[in-house]
């Protein structure tokens, strides 16, 4: 992220701060994405961490940390929409999805197999995933982002990686029963 | 079995497959017409004062009515922390007992929490809702955001550290429901035994929990109540209800009730837009 820009944002400038939101927005809204797996709370994520970041960003004592401070927000904001949909909607039924037996090999069953095992996580959990294998920060660098001690983005990394290390192999022996024709 | 390296890999490929492309225009066009019209906070700027002063009788009676356990057990969910709106029963449990506002006992003084505004603030031009139907004023350093669709609530968030928020939502009040029998149906903040936070360890302040009491806000009638930190309000407004709650983030009995009635004195209520 360019320096000045941030600079040139945080003393008011309003064209320098759309230059910043439309250089970060698409990259937030695919962590927002995968965070919150939904597109419109994804969305409402990305918004509301824009206007708190052109709120707040005076308050930004180092631009050079422009990028952690800003998904900072953004996974506080998912948290915050995560929050919201645990308590209007249910998700239950997401949880009592059994696996097809014809998607039981390959990626397809990978993405299932993924998708039903992120789903368990929380939102919290969730960010450390996806800040640590796609956005690609060393867990150092997620615990900085997140303002979490060391300790606890290590222990949400590991929980959340074996939930979908766990998931993958429960697709595995799925797929062997399948082959076999023995229960899973 | 799938060994560490190629779940990680394999997680990482779908995340990657998984990532979404482009964030709609129309989403960033929203998000900057909401910042041109938004003040930036100030690097000394008036700090709200969310973070409880000492309170002498409160920190006197808080080391006999606040038990902080590192040990939770059997810990009750706690009040919602979110305040958007008041919360209907969760699915899969029982509904709270509510006294009704024709129960209103005995009234007993409750440590109230600090004012999230002072009096040197200075209030905005109205903020409009025309899904909610009603206009407010609030102050110009509170960050509004409006509910787009008639399930969410708009809300006002009182500048950074403060996490004060004002949450205004209207809902339909089915036919053969009166007024007083939505009311019932709220559950409370508080706990039968009082108000629970779970933080580290335990927080808890035993309260009774407290009726909603009777009075007019935008000369309509309604019901307004103070507990575990929230002031919670419903407005009659012609087979509909506005909902509205002020969660200060503080662990009081009491609410901010200072700054919710600012907010309640500039409140007027119109039509709201037809929903879908």
């Amino acid at each position: 992220v360019d320096r000045a820009l941030v600079e040139s944002a945080q003393r008011g400038d309003h064209s320098a701060f759309e230059a910043l939101a439309i250089g970060t927005a698409d990259r937030l809204y695919a962590i927002a994405h995968l965070i919150l797996r939904d597109t419109h709370l994804a969305e409402d994520a990305v918004q509301e961490t824009l206007v708190r970041a052109w709120r707040d960003l005076p308050r930004l004592r180092d631009p050079g940390r422009f990028d952690a401070w800003i998904r900072r927000l953004l996974v506080n904001a998912c948290a915050d929409q995560g929050r919201h949909r645990r308590r209007w909607s249910s998700e239950i039924q997401i949880l009592g999805v059994e696996p097809a037996a014809d998607d039981a090999v390959g990626s397809m069953a990978d993405r299932d197999q993924l998708e039903r095992g992120f789903r368990r996580l929380k939102p919290e959990q969730r960010a450390v995933v996806v800040l640590h294998f796609y956005v690609g920060l060393t867990t150092p660098e997620v615990a900085d982002t997140l303002g979490i001690p060391l300790g606890t983005a290590k222990s949400r990394l590991h929980y959340a990686t074996e939930t979908l290390r766990a998931a993958l192999e429960a697709d595995a022996r799925g797929s062997v029963a399948a082959t076999t024709g023995r229960p899973a | 079995m799938t060994d560490q390296r190629s779940a990680e890999d394999r997680i990482a490929l779908w995340l990657e497959q998984e990532a979404a492309g482009f964030l709609p225009d129309q989403v960033l066009d929203a998000t900057f017409e909401r910042t041109r019209g938004l003040r930036q906070a100030r690097r000394s700027a008036w700090r709200p004062s969310s973070t409880p002063r000492p309170i002498p009788a409160l920190i006197a009676a808080g080391a006999a009515a606040v038990v902080i356990s590192l040990v939770v057990s059997g810990l009750p969910r706690e009040p919602d922390s979110n305040g958007a709106v008041i919360p209907t029963t969760p699915i899969g449990s029982a509904p709270m007992p509510v006294a009704s506002p024709s129960e209103a006992g005995p009234s007993t003084a409750q440590p109230t929490a600090q004012p999230t505004t002072d009096s040197e603030e200075p209030w905005s031009e109205p903020f409009e809702s025309r899904v909610h139907g009603y206009r407010i004023w609030h102050p110009l350093s509170w960050m509004p955001a409006r509910a787009t669709v008639h399930s969410k609530s708009d809300t006002f968030d009182a500048p950074y550290p403060s996490t004060t928020r004002l949450s205004i939502l209207r809902r339909s009040r089915p036919a053969d429901e009166s007024f007083d029998l939505y009311v019932e149906t709220i559950p409370h903040r508080a706990k039968k035994d009082g108000c629970h936070w779970a933080t580290s360890g335990v927080i808890f302040i035993p309260l009774t929990q407290r009726p909603f009491t009777r009075t007019t806000i935008a000369g309509r009638d309604a019901v307004v109540r103070e507990e575990c930190g929230f002031v919670d309000a419903v407005i009659d407004v012609e087979g509909d209800v506005l909902v509205i709650a002020l969660r200060t983030g503080q662990r009081t009995p009491g609410g901010d009730r200072y700054t919710f009635d600012r907010f309640m004195e500039t409140l007027e209520l119109e039509p709201p837009a037809p929903a879908g």
